[in-house]
């Protein structure tokens, strides 16, 4: 009795917390410049991080945190402990249906390109994957990959999509193509039930098939990833990751599979002024 | 010399303090012996070297030098299995030291069962026969922690004996008891003595000593600085330090 | 037990049992005070709950997550009681006359770089160094192994001190009928000591199961990864979480509980 007592009062504890948030008195954001001098967020070891860095310059150390996950990046936004989180479009875009009372600023902070990554040396895979993508390209399959997540995530119901539904081309004899990712990062890659969703998921799947090889997702943070695929824990990471300078010094990448994908502000609708 | 049990040749027994380097001479030559059926007693001032005498026998104590044979085997020599002569010379102590997580029972059981000398069945008969001799059968599955400090001796003496040793030591066996529980161990020992058992008994128990010892050892800063009968030693001790050490002991 | 520290002990939990209502209500007050009490708080409140946890069968998520959790944590303390024990019986008998100085040595410089380096970075040691490149291998394995040989090096310490805490004496009095070292250990002290360490080592595997919860960083899908899976579907923030804590806290008091029915059960024929 004694101990449900005390559970209950911890939970109510915590719904108070979490739902007590900061009032902020300062005038409202209408550019994207005055982000120069505000607390940003970002998630580890994205591009946004680097992007939320470069702006804020000498002042990243005061005004960034960087969180593990979009979720929780979101959620300093909106508890007022952040004026913006620096994210890809698209993601943005998903939580802008799902969550009440955000706003994406209208200008794009940058524009990049995903691809795959490898191990750095890793040719005769690199060449491999390129040669499948080149051709689900050309015939049409990735198309179709993104127009289906487009359509259904932007729409705001993602329940039509079953991870049952995807072939991992089980049991192939090329043996297993491992593919490390972060599935928090919808509509690129998810996690639903005990499976995976999203368009890497599929893309993968579909170069998989191509390979003749078994498609396996290791689901691990965003900044553990160019770890695991350099000490070979992965075949490849595809985790919608930006192709930089930096970045191909440490690790080999495929052909860009998006093009021109941006990276935005999101900020509280209240807080925004267009 | 054949029906020597146990034989002692110029045993010495330093310690070395572990911090300041010391040495501690607490034995410093003794050579005795013991014949099968003998009962002998140690006597000495307390920090005289009885204990560590009595636990240099089953090499509880490593002696420094010295030899120190039983059965006619050297004990001392790095080929002997000391765990098979620990079989047949017990010790019983003066905290008793009982299993305190297993009962009565188990306590008498573990050694004879685990060294394969016995089934466990017939271990348990053995303890209940022994524990009868000891008067304690009833006790036979309650816990140590429930027993009074002399119903524990008993436990403790049961326990050595069901190993059927050659040579029980005793290690002042009466010494932590409170006076009225002194006389049922004594029955015990008194027993064990009239039943044939060679046993070495260090004590302060001069009634007990001189009633039951076929010989006294006098041990005085790690000697044996006189030995006898019990009225030779008793009656007509002929060193001072017995003389003083007697007249101390047996005015209290 | 006597009638005296039986009243004392309900005089106690009385007082505190007062002391906890005070404050429940003063927190249900604040709940209501923030408004948490009206009707679309309420409405709010379930479709969240009901998008989280029972759309889809989302729950089939933290139950996985948990199976995970638990598994984890079984293994790592089979291996760490295990490897414990062989660690504490090598620095005892070293130190009781045994001639073992390389494994002593080794149990040494095992208990100290295990127990001075973080939990999370030998993890990833473990995963991404030392295993890189057993892609077979259920990746749990791996964190059941580095969970278990961390775990290890406190339960070796806790063993430790709970062996020389026994009396001298019961080693002496062992040795004397016969028993050889390691049946002695293995019969009359170890017993003893462990019956003496079971609420300490309790205590270290309660702390194990919440430490698996940086398994996640190897991509395990444990209970805490789980919790954070349906964050990024639902791209709800609190709930999952608070949701997740009440699973962890279920468990914490019902292992604590248990370990006060184990110390009565094992103090059974101690006089009281
Ligand atoms: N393990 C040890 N390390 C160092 N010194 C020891 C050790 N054991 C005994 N001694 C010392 O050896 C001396 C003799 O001790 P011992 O226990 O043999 O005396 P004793 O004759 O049995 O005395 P008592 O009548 O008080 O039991 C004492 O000074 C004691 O402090
Ligand atoms: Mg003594």
């Amino acid at each position: 009795m004694k101990k449900l007592l005390a559970v209950t009062l911890i939970i109510s504890s915590l719904l108070i917390i979490a739902s007590s948030s900061f009032a902020d008195e300062s005038p409202k954001l209408r550019s994207i410049d005055q982000l120069k001098n505000e607390r940003l967020a970002a998630q580890r070891g994205t591009v946004g991080q680097f992007i939320a860095e470069d702006m804020l310059g000498d002042n990243k150390g005061r005004l960034l945190t960087t969180y593990e996950k979009y979720v929780d990046a979101i959620a300093a936004l909106r508890q007022g402990k952040v004026r913006a989180v620096v994210m890809d479009e698209m993601p943005a875009k998903r939580f802008l249906n799902d969550v009440e009372g955000l706003a994406i600023m209208d200008k794009a902070l940058s524009e990049e390109n995903y691809a795959i990554g490898f191990r750095k040396g890793n040719k005769e895979l690199v060449e491999a994957v390129n040669k499948a993508l080149a051709e689900i390209k050309a015939d049409g399959t990735l198309n179709a990959i993104f127009e289906k997540y487009y359509g259904t995530f932007l729409a705001g119901d993602s329940s039509t999509i079953k991870p049952e539904d995807i072939d991992f081309n089980k049991g192939a004899k090329g043996g297993k193509l491992v593919v490390g990712t972060e599935a928090g990062f919808a509509p690129y890659e998810l996690r639903v039930g005990s499976g995976y969703i999203g368009i890497d998921v599929e893309m993968c799947a579909a170069i998989a098939k191509k390979l003749d090889r078994e498609l396996v997702i290791e689901n691990m943070n965003f900044d553990a990833l160019p770890m695991a695929v350099s000490t070979n824990k992965v075949d490849m990471i595809c985790a919608g990751i930006t192709v930089t300078d930096e970045r191909k010094e440490n690790m080999d990448f495929s052909e860009n599979y998006v093009v021109g994908a941006k990276q935005v502000a999101v900020v509280r609708a209240d807080d925004y002024e267009k | 010399m054949n029906d020597m049990i146990i034989e002692v040749k110029d045993l010495h027994k330093t310690f070395i303090r572990k911090d300041t380097g010391t040495e501690l001479k607490v034995l410093q030559g003794i050579s005795t012996g013991i014949r099968k059926g003998e009962k002998i007693a140690v006597i000495g001032p307390s920090g005289s070297g009885k204990s560590t005498f009595l636990r240099c026998l089953n090499r509880m104590e490593e002696p420094t030098s010295g030899v120190i044979t039983f059965n006619g085997e050297d004990i001392t020599s790095p080929k002997c299995d000391i765990n098979l002569v620990r079989r047949k010379m017990c010790m019983v102590f003066q905290h008793f030291h009982l299993f305190p997580h297993l009962t009565v029972r188990k306590n008498l059981t573990l050694a004879p069962v685990d060294l394969k000398l016995m089934t466990q069945d017939e271990a348990d008969a053995r303890a209940h026969e022994l524990l009868s001799r000891v008067g304690l059968a009833d006790k036979i599955d309650e816990w140590p922690d429930r027993l009074s400090g002399g119903q524990k001796q008993r436990v403790a003496i049961a326990r050595a004996l069901a190993m059927n040793p050659d040579v029980l030591l005793f290690d002042e066996p009466t010494s932590a008891l409170d006076p009225e529980m002194i006389g049922e161990v004594l029955d015990v020992m008194k027993e064990l003595a009239d039943s044939g058992m060679t046993m070495y008994l260090v004590t302060h128990e001069m009634g007990f000593a001189h009633q039951v010892a076929d010989r006294i050892l006098f041990i005085d800063k790690g000697i044996i600085s006189e030995e006898g009968t019990p009225d030779e030693v008793f009656d007509h001790p002929k060193q001072p330090r017995t003389i003083e050490f007697l007249s101390k002991v047996l005015r209290r | 037990m006597t009638m005296k520290s039986n009243l004392s002990h309900q005089k106690g939990a009385g007082r505190g049992d007062i002391l906890l209502g005070l404050v429940g209500l003063f927190l249900l007050y604040l709940l209501y005070d923030s408004g948490f009490f009206t009707a679309e708080a309420w409405a709010d409140f379930n479709r969240r709950f009901y998008q989280n946890f029972v759309k889809d069968s989302r729950y089939m998520m933290l139950v996985d997550g948990l199976k995970a959790t638990v598994f984890m944590t079984s293994g790592a303390t089979v291996i760490g009681v295990i490897v414990g024990l062989i660690l504490s019986v090598i620095r005892v008998a070293y130190k009781g006359g045994v001639p073992i100085p390389i494994l002593n040595k080794f149990a040494e410089a095992y208990i100290s770089v295990l127990r001075g380096t973080p939990a999370m970075v030998q993890l990833l040691i473990w995963n991404f160094t030392i295993f890189a490149s057993a892609r077979d291998l259920n990746t749990q394995y791996i964190a059941i192994l580095a969970f278990g040989l961390n775990s290890g090096a406190y339960v070796a310490e806790i063993f430790r001190g709970g062996i020389e805490s026994i009396d001298p004496g019961q080693m002496e009095a062992a040795r004397s009928l016969g028993l050889s070292y390691g049946s002695s250990m293995r019969h009359v002290i170890l017993p003893q000591a462990l019956r003496n360490v079971v609420p300490m080592l309790f205590n270290e595997f309660i702390a194990l199961l919440k430490e698996t919860s940086i398994a996640g960083y190897i991509g395990i899908d444990d209970l805490t990864r789980a919790g954070q899976n349906i964050q990024a579907l639902t791209l709800e923030h609190s709930q999952p979480l608070v949701m997740v804590a009440i699973i962890y806290l279920i468990i914490v008091l019902f292992l604590t509980h248990l370990v006060r029915k184990l110390e009565n059960w094992l103090s059974r024929g101690k006089r009281g």
